[in-house]
């Protein structure tokens, strides 16, 4: 059984403009231990989607509108908020963007990392102290015990980012949900913290879903992608077939846009118009009115993501008709 | 060498740390930029990469004079910006434009498009009143804005369409040179697209000199013709771009070139990785002798000790290492990435 199997899931958010369809209709399923990567623009719903699962989406003005979320054969839309307290922060942890602001300014960095032992395990302050130095230590902090007593305001970038995954992952979550989490940070110290999240991976056998719009970042830590667009999976596909043969004209944009897949100076590959507005929503695909390969049919027909290759699945209708 | 637009000599920009509310006193000071030497030749399109904090952005700042300099020279077609009386500056100041990271902090939100490209022309006296309507609405169609948006607000645009207004309101002065600080940063994948072949466009056709600061690699491989690497307030290395990224002399280049994810999960998969440790000194402390030593995979008793000057190791090719030496980019990164093969086909 999947460890986590989404169905159908459904966010809105009911603002003045009108009712966002940040998610609309998404559906997947993770197995244990996978890395999972879903990539996308600002706006396709890549982290509503994962807020969601957690319900971590503002209630109002956003709403789960409907769909299951199996976790472990738990529907987490329907229990109880004391079981999924129960869940959260233990069998599933999760990292952010920007760990300036994820981390509680007035509390001391130890007392953060040791929280989730104290809450979840009930353990004693001595050894929960004793864990998270040894947490800390893992994520190569060098002198925990001393830098415990400090406030994150005296950690750099990288380095708070580092406290986070500690105290993500002391409770040795089954399942790590990942938001951006090296945007904020430079290329240098990006490539320390994705070394740090694949190798405490392969040491707690955790899975990862990984949510980022960089294609490079998926390209190196992700096993498998799904690739968002105004609120729904335009393709799925494992890593490797993604980027050799990319079976969404949306998909293939995006990498023909990248300016390292270009010759230097040559003229970059741009997507005309605008993302859609999402408080009307497409009849058909959503992508339809950017794309070069559009047909009538595509602005009518309603798009149903299916398996073209094997493991591979697209919701381009043209593509599944082997047209293009 | 007699088309040199902009030379930077010596430039050192430092901040005063001041502590105390009454009896303040300097307890140190912030090495932003400290003796940077640097050349735009008329025309040219620089790419300066670095990290947050290596004060990549200082040095643009410094060079429009929005933050006076401590020392040095910017020669500007000759005349040196960092003496020139405010009133000389003021003449000035049209030829050399900026372009900021975030276009909604840059523009004023209460200026509707018109406002914000007519005043500097208004200002600077380079249109007539009655034509200035006319000089707005060229101006919007060459960066690709719709004439109807004349009246709008910067927050009823996205931000690509905001960075457009940005880059419309540098070139209303019709400058030599554009300084682009993080011009694409804030925006995604398909847009930074849009603006980037916009820039390029634009630099082409007017012959416009541009200085394209970035920390992302591709971006700045792709738009410019020779790449200045600064750390911790001074260029570490300057070169060509390609011999830059394929063949980096600096260890610090070359760890910027082996962290930069690449769209390729075999490529990935299959790379060298050789991760630099720590992170970027503070510069109100920085450490002895050469800067990069405490992360330095090469680092010696000399680097502790004394601070390497950026020399000559062809006649373009800049570096300050004493342990520089050409390693040939073997896991081939940079060279251009080639699957999905059908990729730019498609898409011609």
């Amino acid at each position: 059984m999947a460890l986590l199997d989404v169905k159908n899931l459904r966010t809105c958010f009911h603002t003045r403009a009108g009712i966002v369809r940040a998610v609309d209709g998404v559906s997947y399923a993770l197995e244990g231990g996978e890395t999972l990567g879903i990539v996308g623009e600002s706006g396709s719903g890549k982290s509503v989607s994962q807020y969601s699962i957690l319900g971590l989406v503002p209630t109002p003005p956003g709403k789960v509108e409907g769909g299951r979320v199996l976790f472990d054969g738990e529907d987490l839309l329907t229990v109880g908020k004391g079981v999924l307290r129960r869940i959260r922060g233990k069998r599933i942890a999760m990292i952010f963007q920007d760990p300036m602001t994820a981390l509680n300014p007035y509390m001391k960095v130890g007392a953060q990392v040791m929280e989730p032992l104290l809450l979840h395990e009930g353990v004693t302050r001595r050894e929960a102290r004793a864990r998270a130095a040894e947490a800390l230590n893992a994520v190569g902090i060098e002198d925990a015990e001393t830098r415990m007593a400090g406030y994150p305001h005296e950690f750099s970038g990288g380095m708070r980012q580092r406290v986070m995954i500690a105290m993500a992952l002391i409770t040795r979550p089954e399942l790590l949900i990942a938001d951006e989490p090296t945007t904020a940070l430079d290329v240098t110290v990006q490539a320390q913290i994705l070394a740090l999240i694949r190798r405490r991976q392969q040491d707690l056998g955790m899975a990862v879903v990984f949510i980022t719009h960089d294609l490079g970042v998926i390209a190196g830590t992700c096993r498998r992608v799904l690739v968002m667009y105004a609120g729904r999976i335009v393709e799925a596909a494992p890593v490797g077939s993604l980027f050799k043969t990319p079976r969404h004209p949306y998909t293939r944009a995006l990498m023909a846009s990248l300016p390292s897949v270009h010759a230097a100076g040559e003229r970059l590959h741009t997507i005309p118009g605008m993302p859609p507005d999402l408080t009307k929503p497409a009849m058909g695909c959503a992508f339809a009115p950017r794309c070069d390969h559009a047909t009538d049919a595509c602005r009518v027909i309603p798009c149903v993501l299916r398996e073209v290759d094997a493991g591979h699945a697209t919701a381009c209708i043209r593509e599944q008709a082997g047209e293009l | 060498m007699t088309a040199c637009l902009l030379q930077i000599e010596n430039l050192k920009t430092h901040f005063p740390v001041r502590k105390g509310m009454v009896f303040e006193r300097e307890v140190g000071c912030v090495r932003a930029v400290d003796g940077v030497n640097l050349r735009v030749e008329a025309g040219e399109a620089l790419g300066l990469v670095g990290e947050s904090g290596c004060g990549k952005s200082t040095l643009a700042r410094t060079v429009v004079r929005l933050v006076p300099p401590t020392e040095g020279r910017i020669l500007f077609e000759g005349r040196d910006l960092a003496k020139l009386s405010y009133r000389t500056l003021r003449a000035l100041r049209p030829r050399i434009q900026m372009i900021f990271q975030d276009p909604y902090a840059s523009l004023n939100p209460r200026h509707t498009v018109f406002d914000t490209l007519a005043e500097p022309m208004l200002t600077h006296r380079l249109v007539a009143p009655d034509t200035v309507a006319h000089a707005v609405g060229t101006l919007m169609a060459r960066v690709g804005l719709a004439r109807r948006f004349v009246r709008k607000y910067p927050h009823e645009f996205s931000g690509g369409q905001r960075q457009r207004i940005a880059i419309a309101r540098a070139l209303a002065l019709r400058p030599r040179l554009i300084l682009a600080d993080e011009p694409v940063s804030a925006l995604d994948v398909s847009v930074q697209a849009q603006i980037l072949n916009l820039l390029q466009d634009l630099c082409r056709e007017d012959g416009l000199a541009m200085m394209l600061i970035s920390h992302d690699l591709s971006v700045v491989k792709h738009m410019a013709r020779r790449i200045a690497v600064m750390y911790l307030g001074r260029i570490v290395e300057v070169g060509p771009a390609a011999e830059v990224f394929n063949a980096p002399l600096h260890p610090y280049t070359r760890a910027l070139v082996q962290a930069a994810p690449l769209p390729d999960p075999e490529r990935e998969a299959a790379r060298e990785r050789v991760v630099l440790k720590g992170d970027p000194p503070s510069p109100l402390h920085p450490p002895e002798g050469c800067a990069f030593h405490p992360r330095c995979p090469r680092a010696t008793a000399s680097c502790r000790q004394r601070a390497p000057a950026l020399e000559a190791r062809t006649p373009v090719h800049h570096v300050a290492c004493f342990h520089a030496e050409a390693t040939n980019n073997t896991t081939g990164e940079w060279p251009r990435f080639t699957g999905p093969a059908d990729v730019s086909a498609r898409h011609q």
